[in-house]
C-alpha cells in the first residue's frame, strides 16, 4: 500500500489540532476556574476571524500587516471577553447550571446577529500572508508554510500556558481560584480580578485561534454553531479543565478527523461525535481529567 | 406550581386555539399548527428540564428521529400516515431508551454534554446518509394528510384540528405524569437526588422513564412537523433546534406545565412579527432570553402567577 498520503494527512490533522487547541484551551481554562461552560466560545472564535478580515483591510496584506491584524483581532476579542465577564457572566456565578448554559447560549444568538449586521451574510475571503504562502520541503514531501506556522504557534501557546500556569505566581493564583475561591478571597487576593483575567485570556485565545484559522476555513456567519460542537468534543475527550487533556483531545480530534476524511469522507462527522459519546459514557471526566461524580 | 394558573393558561391557549381553528385565515392556521407542534416539543423537553432538573441540549435528536422515521416510511413505502406516525413515535422512544440508558447516570454539565453528543451523532448520520435521507438537501414532497372534506373542512384546517387534539392529549398526559407518584419521585429527585435514593427509589430508573416519555413526545412533535411541512431536513436534528425549545421553556417558565407552551406561542409570534420589521430576530430572541435569565428566571408564568395573586388578593 502506498503510504504517501500519511505525511499530508498527518500535517493537516496536526494543523487543525493545534489551532483548535488554542481555542479549546480557553474554553477549558474558563470551565476549570469558573465552572462555566461557555457556549459563546465558538462565537468569540468567529469574531476573531471576522475582526481579522476587517483589520487586514486596514493594515494591508504584507507580512507585518498580517501580524498586526492578528494581534489586533485577538486583543479586541479579549477585551470583549473582559467586558462580558465584568458586567454579565459574573452575575451567573453560583446560579443554576441551566441558567449559566442558557445565558451563554443567548450570547451566541446575539453575537451571531451582530456579526450579520456588521459584516453581512456573505463569505469573506482571507488569503495567507505573502511571506507564509510558500511551501517547505521536509524529506520528500512539501508542506505549506502557513500550516507549519500554525503548528509552531500552537506549540508555543502550549508551552506558554504550561509555564504560566505551572511555574509563576500568577499561575498559582489561577490554580488556587479554581480550587477554592472563597479561601483565596479570605487570603486577601482579588478573586474578581482573577476571574475577569481568566475569562479575558480565554476569549483572547478564542479570537487568536479564529484569526489564525481564517485563511484556511470559510469565514461566514454560522461557523460559530459548528465550531462550538468541535470544541466540546475536544474538551470532553481530553477532560474539562485540564491543559494536557485539552492538548490530547485536540490531537485525537485533529488526527481522527483528517484520517477518516481521507478514508471514509462520509463518516468523519460521525466518528468524531462517536468519540465524544464513547468518552462520556465510559470515562466522563475525559482521558486526563480529574475524577468527577 | 399553581393549579389556578395552569387552568387559566390551558383555557386561554385552548380556547384561542379553537377560535383560530374555526375562524383563522390560511396564514394563521399555518402559524397555529406550527405553534402547537413547538409547544408540544417544548413541554416534552420541560418534563426533563423543569420537572427532572435534567438539562438536555440534545432533545432535537428525538424530534428529528420521529420526523425522519415516519416521513421516510410514508414516502418510500407508502405506509398509511397513521401507522407511519405510530412508527415514528416508537422509533424516537426506542432511541431515547438506548441513549437514555447512558445519559441518566451523568449529572449536570456532563448530562448536557452527553445528550448533545448523541444528537450530533444522529445529525451526522442523517446529514451524510445521502441514499436514504437525501443528505444536506433533505427530502421534499412527503404525502399530505388527506381528510376527504371531513365536516366540510379543507385539509389544512382538518390537520390543524388533528394537531390540536394530539397536542391537548399530550399535555393532559404530561399533567397526569407529573402529578402521579412517578412524577413526585422525578420532581423530588431534582431537589435532592441523594435523599430520594435513600428512600429506596431507583433515581436513574425514574430519570430514564422521564427521558423515554419526553423522547416519545418529542418524536410525536417531529412526526406532526414532518407532515406539516411535508419535508425532512437535517437541521431537525441539529443542536440549535433543541436549544430553540430550551428558549421557549425558559421564556414561558420552567416551573409550570403550560408555561413552555405559552413560551412557544410568544416566541413564534415575536419571530413572525420581528421578521417583518427586521431580519435580525435572533438578536431580539437572544436579548429577551438574556434579560429573562438575569432578571426574571421564572419566565412569563411567574409574572402571570404574581399578577393573579395580586388580583386575587384585591378581590378578597
Amino acid at each position: 500500500m502506498d503510504l504517501a498520503f500519511v505525511p499530508a494527512q498527518l500535517l493537516s490533522g496536526l494543523t487543525t489540532a493545534m489551532t483548535l487547541f488554542v481555542t479549546a484551551s480557553g474554553l477549558s481554562l474558563i470551565f476549570g476556574v469558573m465552572g462555566i461552560l461557555n457556549f459563546a466560545h465558538g462565537s468569540l472564535f468567529m469574531l476573531g476571524a471576522f475582526c481579522l478580515v476587517s483589520l487586514l483591510q486596514y493594515f494591508g496584506l504584507s507580512g507585518p500587516g498580517f501580524f498586526a491584524a492578528l494581534a489586533g483581532a485577538s486583543l479586541l476579542v479579549g477585551l470583549l471577553g473582559a467586558v462580558l465577564e465584568r458586567f454579565l457572566i459574573s452575575r451567573l456565578y453560583g446560579k443554576e447550571e441551566l441558567f449559566q448554559l442558557l445565558f451563554t447560549y443567548s450570547l451566541v444568538l446575539i453575537i451571531a446577529d451582530l456579526v450579520r449586521m456588521y459584516w453581512g451574510v456573505n463569505q469573506q475571503k482571507v488569503s495567507r500572508p505573502a511571506m507564509l504562502s510558500g511551501n517547505t520541503a521536509i524529506g520528500t514531501v512539501s508542506f505549506p508554510d502557513y500550516n507549519l506556522f500554525l503548528i509552531v504557534t500552537g506549540f508555543v501557546i502550549v508551552g506558554a500556558l504550561w509555564w504560566v500556569l505551572g511555574f509563576t505566581r500568577l499561575g498559582k493564583l489561577v490554580r488556587a481560584a479554581a480550587q477554592d475561591r472563597e479561601m483565596l478571597g479570605m487570603l486577601g487576593k482579588n478573586v474578581r480580578l482573577i476571574q475577569t483575567g481568566v475569562f479575558a485570556t480565554g476569549s483572547l485565545l478564542a479570537g487568536l485561534s479564529g484569526a489564525l484559522m481564517a485563511p484556511l476555513v470559510s469565514v461566514v456567519p454560522g461557523m460559530d454553531a459548528d465550531i462550538i460542537i468541535v470544541l466540546f468534543i475536544i474538551v470532553v475527550i481530553g477532560g474539562l479543565g485540564s491543559l494536557w487533556g485539552t492538548l490530547l483531545g485536540s490531537i485525537v480530534y485533529g488526527l481522527s478527523y483528517s484520517f477518516t476524511v481521507y478514508f471514509f469522507p462520509q463518516l468523519a462527522l460521525f466518528v468524531v461525535a462517536a468519540l465524544m459519546v464513547v468518552t462520556l459514557s465510559i470515562r466522563p471526566q475525559g482521558l486526563l481529567g480529574k475524577r468527577v461524580e | 406550581m399553581n393549579r389556578r394558573l395552569e387552568l387559566v393558561l390551558a383555557l386561554t391557549l385552548g380556547l384561542g386555539g379553537l377560535a383560530l381553528g374555526f375562524f383563522g385565515s390560511r396564514l394563521w392556521i399555518n402559524f397555529g399548527t406550527e405553534a402547537m407542534i413547538w409547544a408540544l416539543f417544548a413541554v416534552s423537553l420541560n418534563l426533563l428540564v423543569g420537572y427532572g432538573g435534567l438539562v438536555s441540549f440534545g432533545h432535537a435528536a428525538y424530534f428529528g428521529l420521529g420526523a425522519y422515521a415516519a416521513g421516510l416510511l410514508a414516502k418510500l413505502h407508502g405506509v398509511p400516515l397513521i401507522y407511519a406516525a405510530v412508527f415514528g413515535v416508537a422509533f424516537a422512544a426506542v432511541f431515547a431508551l438506548l441513549f437514555g440508558l447512558l445519559c441518566v447516570r451523568r449529572s449536570k454539565v456532563y448530562f448536557a454534554m452527553l445528550t448533545l453528543a448523541f444528537s450530533q451523532l444522529c445529525w451526522a448520520v442523517v446529514f451524510r446518509w445521502n441514499d436514504l435521507t437525501g443528505g444536506d438537501q433533505g427530502i421534499n414532497g412527503l404525502p399530505t394528510p388527506e381528510f376527504n372534506q371531513l365536516f366540510g373542512m379543507s385539509n389544512q384546517r382538518a390537520f390543524y384540528f388533528v394537531c390540536f387534539i394530539v397536542t391537548a392529549i399530550g399535555f393532559v398526559l404530561v399533567w397526569r405524569i407529573v402529578n402521579s407518584p412517578f412524577g413526585l419521585m422525578l420532581r423530588s429527585s431534582k431537589e435532592n437526588s441523594e435523599r430520594v435514593a435513600f428512600l429506596g427509589v431507583k433515581v436513574p430508573a425514574v430519570r430514564l422513564g422521564a427521558f423515554v416519555i419526553a423522547g416519545a413526545l418529542a418524536g410525536l412533535a417531529g412526526v406532526l412537523f414532518a407532515f406539516h411541512t411535508r419535508g425532512l431536513f437535517p437541521d431537525y436534528l441539529f443542536w440549535t433546534k433543541g436549544a430553540e425549545a430550551l428558549n421557549m421553556v425558559v421564556l414561558g417558565g420552567m416551573n409550570s406545565l403550560m408555561g413552555p407552551a405559552l413560551g412557544a406561542v410568544v416566541l413564534l409570534l415575536i419571530n413572525q412579527e420581528a421578521t417583518a420589521i427586521t431580519p435580525y430576530w435572533s438578536l431580539i430572541t437572544g436579548l429577551t432570553l438574556a434579560l429573562l435569565i438575569l432578571f426574571a428566571p421564572g419566565g412569563l408564568a411567574a409574572f402571570l402567577s404574581r399578577g393573579m395573586d395580586w388580583l386575587g388578593g384585591r378581590g378578597k
